[in-house]
């Protein structure tokens, strides 16, 4: 498992014509199983993980996932990246999670029956079974968020990219899905303010004005964030 | 056009048809006429999406709610709207949206790129007008009514359509400078 | 106000509730424009009585299906009566009966039929990326219900309770940024992309 930075920078241009600088000359290479990454709001640790499925692209330099740079084959690295965004009300597509993971299911299960039992039994996976055919609008954000990770999980990606997925969370469901992406075999990526899921990371990454300013393990690179934020 | 453009532009078209059901469920009362904010979802849908994703927009709304689902005025839906006397002023929307959404780039273009409230104001009182006109068109086919009594009944829908159109330029530049690159995507 | 679009629906096991979601859907069709362009008053009439004999056998409550909105009402004794000063009787039917039986053969399809399998019969025969958009648009019609509600909050405490833009702006700027995110989740999940049927 690698995902590359070679030297990315991602400008943005503003309405008046000037351009702004997202992320400045990052590199890196992301091996281990668990990265996380923290910085302020508006550091640039989503365009950092926007970047490793092509959501963004990179105005210099490249960003290469398992050797494939991703501005040549986007669909390709998409389909072994799976994205779990921060409101998942925005990720879920279909109104009940039997069918949204049912549509994560519809190029490898035709059948429709079959579909739904296979959504169903992934749900059941994680604990959902209570909610199969309720509108996603009643289910609790910490479910919601669930959801999206089943749909995600739906198409076996090698790697998931989590934008701060705990952040709609309460402590209850934080904890929870701390437990569950603990659990996971696939390499994560995972932005967040939540330090205490930077913690179970083997590996944190500080951003800070689109600048990785730090890099190490989670143990030495926390403590080190704390008193910079203080 | 990158590979990206497509599934964004299917997200707007989806949420602006919503954005149309919703402010169908708005329904304010001015004397005994009903008023719903549908024209302005539809002349916003326009103008902010462009003439192609706006039609589709409001075209997709429209289908929606013909097929049964409770998305127009007042939480109703079904064809019997087709059979009741604003079957033309429904059927209009989505061109509507399209000749507003059309002309407000052409006038902007010839106003040298100022006055963009102008533009916008002009485009959705055309928009407006188109759907006034077809709505006077459905009454008369509907109802058997002479082409005077339709034109008086439609009459008492202008004002509160106006002020929507003036609702519909103060929120369209808000949007504007909300999010600047909302209107590349426009044809 | 509805905050769940197929709310509505009411679970049941008479002949109305197993019949397949496309016959039900395709009688709907038939059923509500066939009078619309006989324009017969009897025509007209027994379209209504088929539509309340199919809500009657379906044995929802009465109370669910004839209630009729507000503008509905005030549209039909519009009609009623401007149909009436000009003598024409067989329109004072043929008019609001149409619309009424058209109401309530699709208020009967939508009580008798889950959401998930109105979608689902409408989905084998739209193309992939319509029915997205039509699942999209009806997933994204309470998320904006709550938008609106969150903004007249604000509205109300800022002393703009009645405010028109101060309680409509904000709502549509939150409608487009629910769009963009959409559209990156779309693509994050591969979904809606343009050649999404091969």
């Amino acid at each position: 498992m690698s995902i590359t930075f070679n030297g990315v920078t991602v400008e943005a241009q503003r309405p008046d014509g000037t351009t702004r600088v997202l992320l400045a000359d990052v590199t890196a290479e992301l091996t281990e199983h668990r990265i996380a990454v923290v910085g302020p709001n508006g550091s640039g640790k989503s365009t950092l993980l926007k970047l490793i499925n092509g959501l963004m692209t990179p105005t210099r330099g490249s960003v290469l996932v398992q050797g494939i740079d991703v501005a040549s084959a986007p669909r390709r690295v998409r389909r072994t990246v799976g994205f779990i965004f921060t409101d998942p009300a925005a990720q879920l597509v279909m109104s009940t999670p039997v069918d949204d993971v049912g549509l994560s299911l519809r190029r490898t299960i035709k059948n429709r029956a079959e579909r739904r039992e296979r959504a169903a039994a992934l749900l059941a996976e994680r604990g959902l079974t209570h909610v199969l055919d309720q509108s996603i609008h009643d289910l609790s954000g910490g479910e919601r968020q669930l959801v999206s990770l089943t749909s995600v999980l739906a198409v076996d990606p090698e790697i998931i990219v989590a934008d701060e997925p705990t952040t709609l969370l309460d402590l209850r469901n934080r904890n929870l899905l701390r437990r569950t992406f603990a659990s996971l075999p696939q390499q994560m990526i995972i932005s967040t303010h939540d330090l205490e899921l930077a913690a179970t990371c083997e590996r944190v990454l500080v951003v800070e004005d689109g600048r990785i300013v730090d890099d190490g393990m989670a143990a030495t690179v926390l403590p080190r964030y704390r008193e910079r934020m203080a | 056009m990158t590979d990206t453009d497509a599934p964004r532009d299917l997200a707007l078209i989806a949420v602006f048809a919503a954005l149309a059901a919703v402010m169908s469920f708005v329904v304010i009362p001015v004397g005994p006429v009903p008023i719903t904010l549908q024209t302005l979802a539809v002349i916003l849908a326009g103008i902010i999406l462009g003439p192609v994703r706006g039609f589709l927009s409001v075209a997709l709304w429209v289908v929606v709610g013909l097929i049964g689902a409770p998305v127009f005025a007042g939480g109703t839906g079904g064809l019997s709207t087709l059979a009741g006397p604003t079957a033309g002023y429904l059927l209009s929307f989505p061109f509507a949206a399209l000749v507003a959404g059309g002309l407000v780039s052409v006038l902007h273009r010839a106003f040298a790129r100022r006055a963009l409230a102008a533009a916008v104001f002009l485009a959705g009182l055309v928009g407006l007008a188109l759907s006034h006109a077809l709505g006077i068109i459905g009454l008369m086919w509907s109802q058997q009514t002479p082409f005077k009594d339709a034109f008086l009944g439609d009459l008492m829908f202008w004002p509160g359509d106006l002020a929507k159109n003036v609702l519909a330029v103060v929120i369209a530049l808000a949007v504007f400078k909300a999010f600047p690159r909302i209107r590349h995507g426009l044809s | 106000m509805r905050t769940e679009i197929f709310g509505i629906h009411t679970p049941g096991d008479s002949l109305v509730h197993r019949t397949p979601p496309g016959v039900k859907i395709l009688a709907v069709l038939l059923l509500s424009l066939i009078p619309l362009v006989v324009r017969s008053p009897w025509v007209t009439l027994g379209g209504l009585a088929i539509a309340l004999i199919v809500l009657f056998t379906s044995r929802v409550p009465v109370r669910r299906w004839l209630p009729l909105a507000w503008p509905v009402v005030f549209i039909l004794v519009v009609v009623v009566i401007y149909q009436g000063i000009h003598g024409r009787v067989d329109l004072m039917v043929v008019v609001p009966g149409n619309v009424l039986a058209a109401l309530y053969l699709a208020r009967a399809l939508v009580l008798t039929t889950s959401g998930p399998d109105l979608l689902d019969a409408m989905s084998r025969v739209l193309p992939e990326r319509v029915a997205l958009a039509v699942a999209l648009m009806l997933r994204s019609i309470p998320q904006i219900l709550d938008a609106m509600g969150t903004v007249r909050d604000a509205a109300r405490a800022r002393g703009l309770g009645r405010n028109p833009i101060a309680n409509l702006a904000p709502v549509i700027v939150h409608a487009i940024a629910l769009a963009q995110v959409t559209g990156e989740a779309l693509v994050a999940r591969g979904l809606g992309e343009s050649d999404m049927l091969e």
